[in-house]
């Protein structure tokens, strides 16, 4: 049975090159990538491989983050390994034991988990010097293997039925996303903090090499430096470690096995009283209104939009912190493109989504007598009401936390514009493209093939390109209003920006009505087949 | 007296351009080529060098009018030429088995997919080069999309009657009825995703019932659906077929359409096998035995299966 667990596996992980050049590109260049860490990993190790102190800190260190990393990822990336999954299989008379095995062995099918084994191999590159060591190493690999699985099984298992609840389900991935967007602030404090950190306190290492994380490399680590009690003990708590961690795995899998359809996801939200129609209430009764206040209600509550209004903001507040920093050294800072440009972009193009996201929810706008105009106005006054306040805000923010007010209106003028030559460029190009977003109601992590095929992609890009392009002329100004130190200039250039945004606003939801009128059928077909 | 027609056309005359014509001119031309439901030797097998094509006669105004329908997906045809009379005030069945072609015919019908060849015309609006006019006399109820479903019960008639452009109060009191005709109260300030799959259904039927349109298109509307609330539902479509409204729905379950129909069309392979009145479409047969012999593709039950069987 569990043969024909890890077959399943295999076939499944091969058939995603079938047909699917983009998969091949992904696993060469992931292999590349990992090849060359590799090398550079062996290197280090061999490198240190003389110095008992180094050879402890690398073992445990190296171990402890490849553990960290088997922990975390099934928290963010929800069901990254489906093919196995409970839900799919409960039908079928295969025991826990059976199926726990198959998942077992099933991690190590697939990239991330032959590049693991490669890494942890090559640790005992490290352990040359120390032929004793060498055996403890054996050791240590197995128990690794199956105390790293066991654990991130385990985690994936209880996240599942902490994902069955939309509500604790979009907190995670709200947490996730902030995680992922203060990840480079905190490396920057990590790189100089935990230099400081290590030549303080060696003993963090040390007791790191006691915990589940990295307890098996211990063993030949406290064998290098000759600590025999140290090893033993690291032995002992890896076997239960190990032991502890796979019968919790075992127990929560035949939990899950028994009860899987109650982990579907069929907790109700709270109910609201009749009459209360929320905010389809407070915009006007028309056409218009109603698709206005359902943009805000999607861009607000689906998981696939909403990270884009946690996600901005936090690029303002991430940003503001840096800036900051680097104003206090006298430089000035090197993200105002990104800020003043692109998010903005970003935050309007958010319109070329809403109809993927809708999905075959479409249809009910096709099916109405509609015309193009009030689809399209009820949309950007639905992206508006959300990303107008936002991106106002964050560029009052950046102005205050860099104190050149003098720029503020320039700035202000770019960001304004191109929130509305995003809104203008999205309301056409969603009736030209699709752009490819997970179905409703499943993780805005899962990544959706591209039902259009490479050209398209790069047209994609192209648009992109174009979108970004349309800043030059605010980013003129600035650059004369610097070169001149005459504020005279900014102004001049806020009020062009302005204009240069309504205009290409109000073009881009006329071109973008007509089309609809013409080609909201196809569309209809296009954002259905990419489901 | 409505009777079913059935005239035999080479199978690549589809679409006849100038069809309309003829049709206008006259529907009686058809009569000469009346004949009886036809024969099984016909159907199945025999239709790819002997295609039968029947229809609907004519009679009195057309709350729904296909003619030459084709669509062409990629390299698939999926419907093959279809020519649909249905009257105003029927209760019109249309079945088929799976892949049959219902769903495209409906949507072509319903200006949800545009067709390859052919016009569909609403209460004698084209959907296809009128689609605004059209479209406010038809209320949908798609198979298998997706809805709104961050919106509640009531958020989402609501939002259904004010994209019809319906003013607040009309909306307001039709949603109410709504909900409460459907059995929706309670859940009315849930999210639609909290919905059963039959709440579900319920609640799509109603937002495409609020800007109370003179046809209904439904695609499997009974689907999921508890036998309580399915009666209900029935109940509403029979009072709105009796004050003179006209259904269309697609089903698979023949017992069903011949209880509920008095129209009934059966199709097969992206063509019309039979189309007439439901008692003249089953000839004397029930609805299913007709459909079966129509079709084709039974084999012998359980044959091959010899070894399950219980010990």
């Amino acid at each position: 049975m569990v043969a024909v667990l890890v077959k399943l596996k295999w076939a499944y992980f091969k058939a995603g090159f079938r047909k699917n050049p983009w998969a091949w590109v992904g696993i060469i260049f992931g292999a590349l990538y990992a090849l060359g860490g590799l090398v550079g990993f062996s290197f280090v190790a061999v490198m240190l491989s003389g110095n008992p102190d180094a050879v402890f800190t690398f073992l445990v260190g190296a171990g402890a983050v490849i553990s960290l990393l088997w922990w975390v990822v099934p928290l963010v990336v929800s069901g990254a390994d489906a093919t196995l999954d409970p839900g799919r299989l409960v039908a079928y008379p295969i025991r826990t034991k059976d199926l726990q095995l198959g998942q077992f062995i099933g991690a190590f099918i697939g990239l991330p988990g032959i590049i693991t084994l490669l890494f942890m191999l090559a640790m005992v590159l490290s352990l040359l010097h120390a032929p004793l060591a060498i055996l403890g190493f054996l050791s240590a690999f197995v128990l690794a293997c199956v105390t790293t699985i066991a654990v991130s099984r385990f985690i994936t298992v209880v996240s599942l039925r902490l994902r069955s609840n939309r509500r604790s389900s979009q907190l995670m991935n709200t947490l996730a996303f902030l995680l992922l967007i203060a990840a480079g602030p905190l490396l920057g404090f990590a790189s100089t903090g935990l230099v400081a950190l290590w030549e303080r306190a060696p003993w963090i290492v040390d007791a790191v090499s006691f915990t589940p994380l990295a307890s098996f490399w211990g063993i030949p680590a406290h064998l290098v430096k000759g600590q025999w009690g140290g090893a033993s003990l690291c032995l002992m708590l890896s076997v239960i470690y190990a032991t502890v961690a796979w019968w919790l795995w075992h127990r929560h899998l035949a939990k899950t096995m028994r009860n899987v359809s109650a982990y579907a996801g069929n907790v109700a939200t709270k109910s609201v009283k009749t009459g209360d129609l929320g905010l389809l209430g407070k915009f006007p009764a028309t056409p218009r209104g109603a698709i206005a206040a359902r943009t805000v209600l999607t861009i607000l509550k689906d998981p696939r939009a909403s990270f884009m209004v946690v996600m901005i903001p936090a690029f303002y507040i991430t940003f503001a912190m840096m800036n900051s920093a680097i104003y206090v050294n006298g430089e000035s800072g090197g993200t105002n493109f990104f800020l003043v440009v692109f998010l903005p972009a970003m935050a309007g193009y958010l319109f070329a989504y809403l109809v993927s996201y809708d999905n075959s929810a479409f249809s009910m706008h096709v099916l109405a007598p509609l015309r193009g105009i009030d689809d399209r106005i009820g949309r950007a006054t639905g992206v508006l009401v959300v990303m107008f306040p936002i991106i106002v805000l964050g560029t009052l923010l950046m102005a205050f936390v860099s104190g050149e007010y003098a720029s503020l209106p320039i700035m202000m003028g770019l960001s304004v514009m191109m929130l509305l030559n995003g809104i203008g460029l999205g309301a056409y190009m969603d009736m030209v493209i699709t752009l490819p977003t997970p179905p409703p109601g499943t993780s805005p992590w899962k990544t959706q093939r591209n039902p259009d095929g490479f050209s398209k992609g790069i047209a994609r890009a192209g648009y992109m390109l174009v979108l970004l392009a349309t800043s030059i002329p605010g980013l003129v100004f600035w650059g004369v209003q610097e070169f001149t130190s005459n504020s005279l200039w900014g102004w001049v250039g806020a009020v062009a920006c302005l204009v240069i945004g309504c205009a290409s606003i109000m073009l881009g939801l006329r071109a973008g009505a007509h089309r609809y009128d013409a080609k909201a059928t196809e569309t209809l077909q296009r954002v259905t087949r990419a489901a | 007296m409505t009777q079913p027609h059935h005239f035999q056309e080479p199978h690549d005359n589809l679409p006849l351009t100038g069809r309309d014509e003829a049709r206008s001119r006259s529907y009686t031309n058809h009569d000469k080529q009346a004949s009886p439901v036809p024969v099984e030797q016909e159907s199945a097998a025999a239709h790819e060098q002997a295609p039968v094509q029947p229809e609907t006669v004519p009679v009195g105004e057309a709350a729904l009018e296909i003619s030459g329908l084709v669509k062409v997906f990629d390299d698939k045809v999926a419907v093959n030429g279809i020519n649909l009379f249905v009257p105003r005030g029927s209760f019109f069945g249309l079945v088929g088995r799976n892949g049959a072609g219902k769903t495209t015919t409906l949507s072509m019908a319903t200006g949800m997919l545009p067709p390859t060849e052919g016009t569909v015309r609403i209460a004698g609006v084209d959907v296809w080069s009128q689609p605004l006019d059209a479209k406010r006399k038809v209320g949908v109820l798609p198979d298998g999309v997706f809805l709104f479903d961050r919106l509640t019960g009531e958020q989402l008639i609501t939002y259904a009657g004010r994209l019809h452009g319906l003013d607040e109060k009309t909306v307001a009191s039709r949603t109410a009825d709504l909900l409460r005709a459907m059995d929706l109260q309670d859940a009315a300030g849930r999210i639609v995703a909290d919905y059963s799959a039959g709440m579900t259904k319920k609640v799509a039927l109603a937002a495409a019932m609020i800007h109370a349109p003179s046809l209904l298109v439904l695609d499997e509307p009974f689907e999921a659906v508890d036998p309580v609330s399915a009666s209900n539902i029935q109940d509403i479509l029979k009072a709105f077929v009796a004050r003179g409204g006209t259904v269309i729905l697609s089903s698979h379950v023949m017992d069903l359409v011949q209880r509920l129909c008095d129209h009934v069309a059966i199709m097969n392979d992206g063509r019309l096998l039979a189309a007439g009145t439901t008692g003249e479409v089953r000839g004397g047969l029930s609805l299913e035995e007709r459909f079966i012999s129509l079709v084709g593709g039974r084999h012998e039950g359980g044959e091959g299966l010899s070894w399950l069987q219980s010990l």
